[in-house]
């Protein structure tokens, strides 16, 4: 390995450009991270034509740069606006929303930079170390533990909901059922479609995302009285990104546990950042002392997010390197700058040309270090935008949801999608219902199903080999003893108020 | 009080819909190599658990309705400006069905300054000049930067639109 390194960081001495190609794909992920609707996929596929132009190593350390930018990038649109720039960052809202709203978004968004670069630095470090056996480790998943795994996101529902586990679990199986809707994946029959064809592709969770979040924030703020004054309250500011190693310090284990789930989620193939993000922050939920604040601004609940996310970016290229399958849909978009240039992904890549692999992560680890010299800077405009009045904010972000999610298909249907669930996202929040779980539920629903469904036919459709393989019986046992825990709260919560009522009377 | 009540239909609805979904989920196509893990599966089982909920939400309800009227709880009132939330829905699906017949460009600026307007911003400088400077922002950064399409509209328009992008 240490020869592979040496070789690698030799190349890129050698060639001073490549430094200068990881910057430039940074500031370009950053940028297309933080747009609602442009994400780093997109991000990627505009740059695969300009690859042509310049060597495999640069393309590859670019393509790598816009990879990890536009992964932390969505964060910071998430945090001061409520509205994800990437499904990655989708879950990063849920706390770091409110603690913009307390005046500490500045804080987040420096937790969100701090446990980025030491999510993806870990992440890196693992990739470059393991790589061979994480593909076999991954190879070794079925079925069964895809959908063990995917409970384990969805049962930690009951612990989202503060105000009512019932509410929560509602939210989150309504989830569950959106994202039946669609061509059923075994079968290739269609369901709840009612004749309409534009709905037999499903519906897209990114239009529901920034529906739910982007547009009814926007509602939410103009239903807002206040007062005699004609002109809505004027939007937080934002303090200093700057936090401390005693802050790290503070969340420490959630760094770890999150940087755990990210790095094991992103060698799984075809499961990528985004479900690395929701399964950590709900596994955050669930570990805390005091899972009564997530959701109204606690500072782990930015940082589970954000470390799981960027972990699995370095991770998701295992399997694409190591065995030519892509991790995650930006990797597969990735394939295109290999084969331009004729290069296989696969075993043979590992032994066959060490350069690129080499340098390709010694490329990774610079990324996540010049990440915190971009992101800082892309956070100081960008909170910049905060201090004019929510009235030119609103609308301003009504267009780039618009524009962002139509861009990503060109489809109006997107639009309409992102409309209604807008509507159902206000509703909801009136009606404190909370968002996540329904998310969660729509990101994990294809997977959850598919997973159940296939391991079920190939268990001769029995249910009890669910809980008699080790790894998906682990996982499933986890799962229903955090959904009983979740009740009993529920009940002992419920014991309580009714007790406090008859002293009161 | 109002959202009291708003809580429970929703959980009617919820009941209603579960019910009508899971009926709907039976009737799909059956097929023969997938018997046991048919296309209904998995969809059934979920509106199976939303009915659940969805009574457990409303058997809720009337246990909480009681406490309420039991011990003359007066719920905190509702802070909605609903004039100005209805106009805001009203901007918004009016921004994206014009948007086909007079392009991008033009609904743009006009939705960004009625957007200001409802919103009570009164800086008459920036209220017009603002929603121009951004749509020409976006239009170049969608347009010129990232090759992305953006809706030109039709007759006039769409040839007004071909004279910017």
């Amino acid at each position: 390995m240490l020869e592979g390194l040496t070789v690698g960081l030799g190349y890129m001495l050698a060639h001073p450009l490549t430094f200068l190609f990881v910057f430039g794909g940074m500031v370009w992920g950053v940028v297309f991270g933080s747009m609602p609707g442009l994400t780093g996929i997109i991000g990627v596929a505009l740059l695969i034509p300009f690859t042509y132009s310049i060597g495999v190593i640069e393309s590859l350390l670019m393509l790598g740069s816009v990879y990890v930018g536009a992964t932390f990038g969505g964060c910071i649109t998430a945090i001061l606006f409520n509205t994800p720039g990437s499904p990655e960052a989708a879950c990063t809202s849920l706390d770091g929303y409110p603690l913009a709203k307390k005046g500490e978004g500045g804080k987040a968004l420096g937790y969100a930079l701090a446990s980025s670069a030491i999510g993806g630095l870990i992440g890196c470090v693992v990739l470059m170390l393991l790589t061979p056996p994480l593909a076999r480790l991954a190879l070794g998943f079925g079925p069964a533990e895809y959908f063990a795994l995917a409970m384990l996101g969805i049962t930690a529902i009951s612990s989202l909901g503060s105000n009512s586990v019932l509410k929560a679990l509602l939210s989150g199986v309504l989830g569950l059922a959106i994202a039946t809707v669609g061509i059923d994946p075994l079968t290739g029959g269609s369901r709840f479609t009612f004749g309409n064809d534009i709905l037999l592709s499903g519906i897209d969770f990114v239009p529901v995302i920034i529906g739910m979040f982007a547009i009814s924030e926007v509602l939410t703020r103009f239903s807002e009285r206040v007062g005699d004054k004609k002109s809505l309250p004027p939007a937080p500011q934002v303090s200093t990104p700057k936090i401390s190693w005693t802050d790290l310090l503070l969340v420490k284990a959630t760094m770890i546990r999150s940087s755990i789930i990210g790095i094991l989620i992103g060698i799984l193939p075809g499961v990528g950042a985004t479900t690395a993000s929701f399964i950590s922050y709900s596994e955050a939920v669930r570990w805390s002392r005091t899972p009564e604040k997530f959701g109204k601004g606690a500072y782990e609940g930015v940082v589970a997010p954000e470390t799981a996310n960027s972990a699995s970016v370095g991770t998701s290229l295992v399997p694409l390197l190591a065995l030519g399958i892509p991790g995650s849909a930006t990797t597969a978009v990735m394939i295109g700058g290999l084969t331009i240039h004729g290069v296989v992904p696969g075993p043979n890549l590992l032994t066959q040309n060490q350069e690129l692999v080499y340098a390709i992560f010694i490329g990774m680890i610079l990324s996540n270090i010049v990440m915190i010299t971009v992101g800082l800077k892309a956070i100081k405009y960008m909170t910049k935008i905060l201090d004019a009045p929510y009235a030119i904010i609103g609308p301003s972000i009504v267009v780039l949801c618009m524009t962002g999610v139509f861009a990503l298909r060109n489809n109006s249907m997107d639009i309409v999608t992102m409309l209604i669930f807008g509507g159902v996202g206000f509703l909801m929040r009136k009606l404190q219902y909370p968002i996540a779980p329904m998310i969660i539920g729509l990101v994990l629903g294809p997977i959850a199903e598919v997973s159940l469904r296939r391991a079920l036919l190939m268990n001769g459709y029995d249910w009890g080999a669910l809980f008699t393989r080790p790894i998906s019986g682990l996982i499933l046992y986890v799962c229903i003893a955090s959904l009983l825990y979740g009740f009993y709260g529920q009940y002992k919560k419920f014991k309580q108020s009714r007790l406090q009522l008859k002293t009161a009377n | 009080m109002k959202r009291f009540y708003l809580d429970f239909l929703f959980s009617v609805f919820c009941l209603v819909g579960s019910i009508y979904l899971w009926l709907v989920a039976d009737r799909f196509p059956k097929s023969a190599r997938y018997e046991g893990i048919d296309a209904d599966l998995w969809p059934k089982f979920l509106f199976s658990l939303a009915v659940i909920f969805s009574l457990l939400l409303i058997v809720q309800f009337f246990i909480r309705y009681k406490i309420i009227i039991n011990n003359k709880i007066n719920k905190e009132k509702e802070v909605i400006n609903y004039g100005k939330m209805g106009l805001c829905i009203a901007l918004i699906i009016g921004y994206f069905i014009v948007q086909s017949y007079l392009g991008f460009i033009l609904t743009t600026t006009l939705f960004v300054f009625l957007g200001m307007l409802v919103a009570g911003y009164e800086n008459k400088r920036i209220l017009v000049l603002y929603p121009l400077g951004f749509t020409v922002f976006v239009t170049l950064v969608f347009v010129k930067l990232l090759a992305l399409p953006l809706p030109r509209g039709v007759s006039y328009f769409e040839d007004f639109s071909y004279l910017l992008y």
